[in-house]
């Protein structure tokens, strides 16, 4: 990693593709967020955006 | 090239090292160094703030992509000293999620940062021909609107002034304002002698 660009570039594509790192990688990265409030599942739900059904 | 004439006002060697620089922001212990209060920041003062999320929609309309958009937020915030560059690297991702959450809400048609050069080409010919996918805007449901407008209004209330110590009261005291006869004790008048 160059700078500090390409630190956040990698550090966004580890939190989103949380689910294609192998099992380690993706236990640290698990690990580094559940320690707070707004870990990743706090986050989800925060984004989760159900679309309204469609009324006919 | 080096203008002849810059050689005289060129810095001598180890004047950085002698310049004052505790004044930069990020020199001083960052202003969240918590992650929770950082997250909050972020969500607070710029996710939520209209014009700034006004202007992620017209950045990302004129080709910034959502990564741009978040490395420059994060480069900001440290240099204002708000986060460390450590705490940056961890709120990157959360605030992309919740960034690239809300372009799709609004129904924009967006660069995420990550494309191959295929979709880099398709996204620049749909641009190049103003043709940018409008996708359906996400609309609250009922129950959804009626908690917004709770909350607004909630937000939006008077808070209540006083108490029991600032409450209005009618007896009002009637304080003589004649300095001539000094003091707050009235002076017998001449009928009462």
């Amino acid at each position: 990693m160059n700078d500090l660009f390409d630190a956040i570039r990698e550090s966004i594509y580890l939190y989103m593709n949380v689910d294609e790192l192998t099992p380690r990688k993706r236990q640290r990265v698990i690990d580094t967020y559940s320690r707070h409030v707004y870990n990743m599942d706090a986050v989800t739900e925060v984004t989760s955006l159900e679309p309204e059904a469609e009324e006919e | 090239m080096i203008k002849r004439e810059d050689f005289f006002t060129m810095p001598i060697p180890g004047e950085n090292l002698t310049s004052n620089v505790s004044g930069w922001a990020w020199h001083k212990p960052p202003k969240y160094p918590n992650f929770d209060d950082a997250f909050e920041y972020f969500l607070e003062d710029v996710l939520a703030d209209k014009d700034r999320i006004n202007s992620a929609v017209v950045l990302s309309r004129n080709g910034f992509s959502a990564l741009a958009l978040v490395q420059n937020l994060m480069i900001q915030a440290v240099g204002a000293g708000k986060i460390s560059p450590d705490m940056a690297l961890l709120q990157a991702g959360p605030v992309y999620k919740i960034l690239t959450s809300m372009l799709n809400a609004l129904g924009e048609d967006y660069m995420s940062g990550y494309e191959t050069k295929e979709e880099l080409k398709a996204y620049a010919e749909r641009w190049e021909k103003n043709e940018l996918k409008q996708k359906k805007p996400f609309t609250l449901s009922k129950e959804q609107e009626a908690e917004m407008e709770k909350i607004t209004e909630e937000a939006t209330a008077e808070v209540p002034v006083g108490g029991l110590m600032g409450a209005k009261s009618d007896d009002t005291v009637q304080i003589p304002m004649d300095m001539s006869r000094g003091g707050l004790v009235q002076e017998p008048t001449e009928e009462t002698k």
